[in-house]
């Protein structure tokens, strides 16, 4: 692509630039590729160096943390929690945020801000009052009592998206099909909604990128290890395994590799979420 | 949360002409004021109930709940006894609860005067082409950030190892076979490897952030300054950094907000150690509460990091908003 306002580049900024570049990159890249060639490393090579390229690649590490890390399941419990959740914060989050931007009512402002305050709020200062009332509820320790809070702390953000996108389809579109008679049901499920899916998309990508990244909540919830998820059983797998490398950083690309498919397929999308307003970091 | 960050263009294009400006403040839209006809209002009802009830609920009551728990002594079980403001005061006097600060300080001041400008001038970099691959580099960068804590903790936890990755090369560099990194082990220095780690991960987050905000430039502008003799310094100065001031002040919010957040990185790296000295207040928190079954005392560590967070950006959005009066002026 042709560069807009075609300057000449001062050779100080140039140089400013490629060593920023250069070095973010080899500080991003380094340990990554460290951990991929690693994680394909003989326990006897790593023993012997741990830097060193592997001389004989294998997958048994693969194979071990697999089957030690007992990823089956855990796998299917992150899946299972991340699915639900985003189905549930793209239905309730669309549907409120048309509501605020497009239902005219004096109660909008304070509920927006209202729910934006969430986004100053972390798992961990709730999560004390979240335990006691499942534990009165009964429902410490099971699938629903995770998903529940998930749903909440993704849901704050997501409105904040949705809000963001919805404002900016036209409202002659809407007047048009309130004079045809349509209620405003009928507009969000039949116009609404379908021209949303570019917002969609990235509220459903970053609210499974955050459930599946989740730890503190299921590990202070979960004493069962029947519902944990892959973020925990990575952790705990880590107090056990500790000195053998090649087990661990094999289980830490297969937690991780969903995320990276993800990556891979909707980097744009992930962008998109996090520049119109993260709160991470 | 106020100002505008960037439209959702990139997420797709906007389903109307004009590009969607983010939520600015309390102000949705100007038809707010009015009503609606009640069938409409049963129909707002109806959409916007199911998200505010879970979000109430889930969220909202506990913070209420935490609130009065940290005047109580509750420990989990028995009943709680009203005890006024005696955990504050034990919190204030203790000693862990000032390294606690003290690393929460460090965080917010990498996130500030590190993850910021960094991502800004990446951002510029690859906005403005001074160099090749621009698309190799953004995609590189941004990476880390998607990575889960776990994950990054148990991977630095290694690098940063008394024999891990850094030692072994720094000793196959200096020929010391046996050599060890001891920053684990230091007072001081037991967080400086949990700043580094958060460097790395959050700021391709900036970085996205800024060049959202830079594709808006007008081009125009930048190639009218061009045609009158501008030179690249120029540009940067005098039309890029002045047009971003915004951007940099929400970039502010965003970090200092997460800087109170997170802490699972550090609970998995370090856990605090050696002793309390790389401990954060989050973790402070959870292992008050977790550990010692201090649920009160724990509950009133949740308050004060609330207050504080709300307290600093409170501070920063009324600088925000009188420069971005000045600007608009």
């Amino acid at each position: 692509m042709e560069r807009v306002a075609n300057t000449d580049i001062p050779l100080a900024l140039k140089a400013a630039a490629y060593v920023a570049l250069g070095f973010f990159t080899l500080f991003t890249l380094f340990p990554l590729v460290w951990l991929g060639y690693t994680s394909l490393k003989p326990e006897h090579e790593i023993v012997q160096s741990i830097i060193a390229w592997p001389h004989d690649w294998t997958f048994e590490n693969y194979v071990q943390a697999w089957q030690l890390g007992e990823f089956s399941h855990l796998f299917l419990n992150s899946i299972l929690y991340s699915v639900v959740t985003t189905i549930v914060v793209v239905l309730l989050s669309l549907s409120a945020a048309f509501a605020f931007t497009k239902i005219p009512s004096r109660f909008t402002p304070i509920w927006y801000v209202f729910i934006l305050m969430g986004l100053l709020v972390t798992v961990s200062s709730a999560i004390v009052p979240i335990f006691v009332a499942e534990n009165f509820l009964g429902i410490v320790n099971t699938r629903i009592g995770i998903i529940i809070p998930y749903i909440a702390f993704n849901i704050s953000f997501a409105i904040y998206l949705a809000a963001a996108f919805i404002r900016s389809i036209s409202d002659e579109i809407i007047e048009a099909s309130k004079i045809d008679g349509a209620g405003y049901m009928r507009i969000y499920w039949s116009i609404v909604l379908p021209m949303s899916r570019p917002i969609i998309t990235t509220i459903a990508i970053f609210t499974f990128q955050a459930c599946w990244i989740e730890y503190v909540l299921v590990y202070m919830l979960s004493s069962d290890d029947s519902i944990r998820t892959v973020q925990v059983g990575l952790s705990l797998l880590h107090g056990q395994l500790s000195f053998n490398f090649g087990f661990l950083f094999a289980a830490i690309v297969i937690a991780q590799a969903p995320l990276f498919i993800l990556y891979v397929f909707f980097r744009r999308q992930l962008q998109a979420g996090f520049s119109m307003g993260s709160v991470k970091g | 949360m106020g100002g505008t960050v960037s439209s959702p263009t990139r997420a797709g294009a906007a389903p109307s002409s004009q590009a969607a400006p983010a939520p600015t403040g309390w102000r949705l839209r100007e038809a707010d004021r009015g009503d609606a006809p009640r069938a409409d209002r049963y129909s707002y009802m109806l959409l916007v109930t199911p998200a505010l009830l879970v979000y109430a609920l889930v969220i909202i009551v506990p913070l209420l709940y935490s609130l009065v728990v940290s005047l109580t002594d509750y420990a989990g079980v028995g009943l709680p006894h009203f005890i006024g403001f005696t955990n504050y005061l034990q919190m204030f006097s203790d000693p862990i609860f000032w390294w606690g600060l003290r690393n929460n300080g460090l965080v917010v001041v990498i996130s500030l005067f590190g993850q910021i400008p960094l991502g800004f001038f990446l951002a510029y970099i690859i906005y403005r082409r001074l160099v090749r691959l621009n698309g190799f580099f953004e995609a590189i960068i941004f990476f880390p950030s998607l990575l889960s804590p776990v994950v990054v903790a148990l991977l630095f936890g290694v690098v940063f190892a008394p024999t891990g990755l850094i030692a072994q090369v720094i000793g196959s560099f200096t020929h010391q076979a046996m050599f060890s990194l001891n920053v684990f082990n230091s007072k001081g220095m037991a967080i400086i490897p949990y700043l580094i780690v958060l460097l790395w991960m959050y700021t391709g987050i900036y970085m996205v952030i800024f060049l959202a905000n830079l594709q808006k430039t007008n081009v125009e502008t930048l190639e009218a300054a061009v045609i009158d003799g501008a030179n690249e310094w120029t540009i940067l100065s005098e039309i890029i950094l002045p047009n971003q001031v915004p951007v940099f002040l929400i970039a502010a919010i965003y970090a200092i907000a997460g800087s109170f957040k997170s802490f699972e990185i550090l609970w998995i790296m370090t856990n605090g150690g050696p002793s309390y000295y790389s401990t954060v207040l989050g973790l402070y928190m959870i292992q008050n509460t977790f550990t010692f079954y201090k649920y009160g005392f724990g509950s009133a560590v949740a308050v004060v990091l609330l207050v504080l967070s709300v307290f600093l950006i409170l501070i920063l959005s009324s600088v925000a908003f009188r420069l971005t009066r000045r600007y608009e002026q």
